[in-house]
């Protein structure tokens, strides 16, 4: 079971998208310490869970890669949520596009279920508009 | 370790329905440059097509000339179909300029040109697809068997191969759904040609699937039905059932 290759195959297109808008939007993925920039500025976390990634047989078990991504858009509060969806925006056309590439013998394999969200979060100890979705995700890794 | 494969890797392809027709020399009209294909087909503007020739007493590959100055390896696009008289009229690009047919061909015999949608189209609204493949068993028991400790066991040999499908597809605002055409073609009345490709692991090389690195199930089927499910709170969805109308076909190796 390939992980990294798995989870580069997510994070990769979120990170080429986020670092395409100007001025680019930092994203942050696991194990990634993110400071909230002060003052506030748009940032995007990722997170990557992996849950079950094998399927046990009678004889051994198999690779069966499942799990979750969460991202999380953040954008200043008091300028409503307009901007906080577009960032919400951008990561659901990563996911589309990566739901509509074609499997190819050489690589790992990436589809992304149900997109749930976005929802949305203002915390009054926090100095950003939170928006969030989150997806379940299949991979089949060699 | 091997990795179990997921519904991610599958895929549903589709040949319309009314489709695929033989005619022969009388049906070519290099004047008009129409061909006869029969009416009440299923045939569609902008449809990619293939010219052949068939032994029709055999169903492989015929003999004779297709008429000037079509090619057999390329595709054309269907440009008018008219069910009611079933002319066609096709271009070597689509929406382009009439092919200009300039003599009839020629097949004797049971040697016929065929005319059949080129290559399978990718249903992407697909959202499942299954296929049940299954063998009648005939009962040949003989009575009169010696009874020893334990009963005797029932034989059988085999009866007919059989297999049924189907699929459930979304409903689209998109107006060139493949979806919505297999919708309709299940009330076709001709449905020659319909075929359906069902993987269970597509494999691309260079843009385009590749057959030697992907496994699937083939076969012509006959449509039929389809259920439609419109209510308040789901995406609106159809099933669509479907059974072979002639061999089904494996291909489940890379090799």
């Amino acid at each position: 079971m390939n992980y990294q290759s798995i989870r580069a195959k997510i994070e990769a297109p979120l990170l080429s998208a986020y670092n395409s808008e100007v001025p680019s939007i930092p994203v942050y993925f696991d194990n990634i310490t993110a400071v909230p920039p002060d003052p506030p500025k748009e940032y995007v976390r990722v997170n990557i869970i992996f849950g079950l990634t094998t399927e046990s047989t009678l004889d051994g078990s198999l690779d069966y890669a499942r799990g979750a991504l969460i991202i999380r858009c953040f954008a200043p509060k008091g300028s409503g949520p307009a901007r906080c969806q577009q960032m919400v925006a951008l990561a659901k056309e990563v996911i589309d596009t990566l739901n509509s590439t074609r499997k190819t013998s050489t690589s790992t394999y990436v589809r992304l279920g149900q997109i749930t969200g976005p929802s949305f979060q203002a915390p009054e100890d926090f100095p950003h508009f939170v928006g969030r979705i989150d997806a379940g995700w299949q991979a089949s890794a060699k | 370790m091997a990795t179990v494969l997921s519904g991610i890797s599958g895929a549903l392809y589709y040949k319309p329905a009314g489709t695929k027709a033989t005619l022969g020399e009388l049906d070519v009209n290099a004047t008009n440059d129409t061909f006869y294909v029969g009416t009440n087909m299923g045939f569609r503007v902008g449809d990619p097509i293939k010219f052949s020739i068939v032994n029709t007493q055999t169903g492989g590959t015929g003999t004779g000339t297709l008429p000037s100055s079509l090619v057999g390896a390329n595709t054309y696009y269907v440009l008018t179909y008219s069910t009611s008289t079933g002319l066609m009229t096709i271009s070597s690009t689509s929406g382009g300029a009439v092919e200009d047919v300039t003599n009839d061909g020629t097949v004797t015999g049971v040697n016929k040109f065929q005319v059949a949608y080129s290559e399978f189209g990718v249903v992407s609204e697909a959202r499942d697809w299954s296929i049940e493949v299954s063998r009648a068993e005939i009962d040949v028991t003989a009575i009169g068997q010696a009874l020893g400790q334990y009963v005797p066991f029932r034989q059988y040999i085999s009866g007919f191969g059989d297999a049924n499908g189907s699929a459930t597809v979304y409903f689209t605002d998109e107006d060139a759904s493949f979806a919505n055409r297999i919708i309709q073609d299940v009330l076709l009345r001709k449905q020659v040609g319909a075929t359906m490709k069902l993987y269970m692991d597509r494999v691309e090389s260079a843009g385009v699937v590749d057959d030697t690195k992907s496994r699937s199930i083939q076969t012509e089927v006959t449509l039929t039905s389809a259920s439609f499910n419109v209510n308040p709170d789901d995406a609106q969805s159809i099933s669509i059932n479907f059974r072979p109308s002639a061999a089904v076909s494996f291909d489940l190796m890379t090799t």
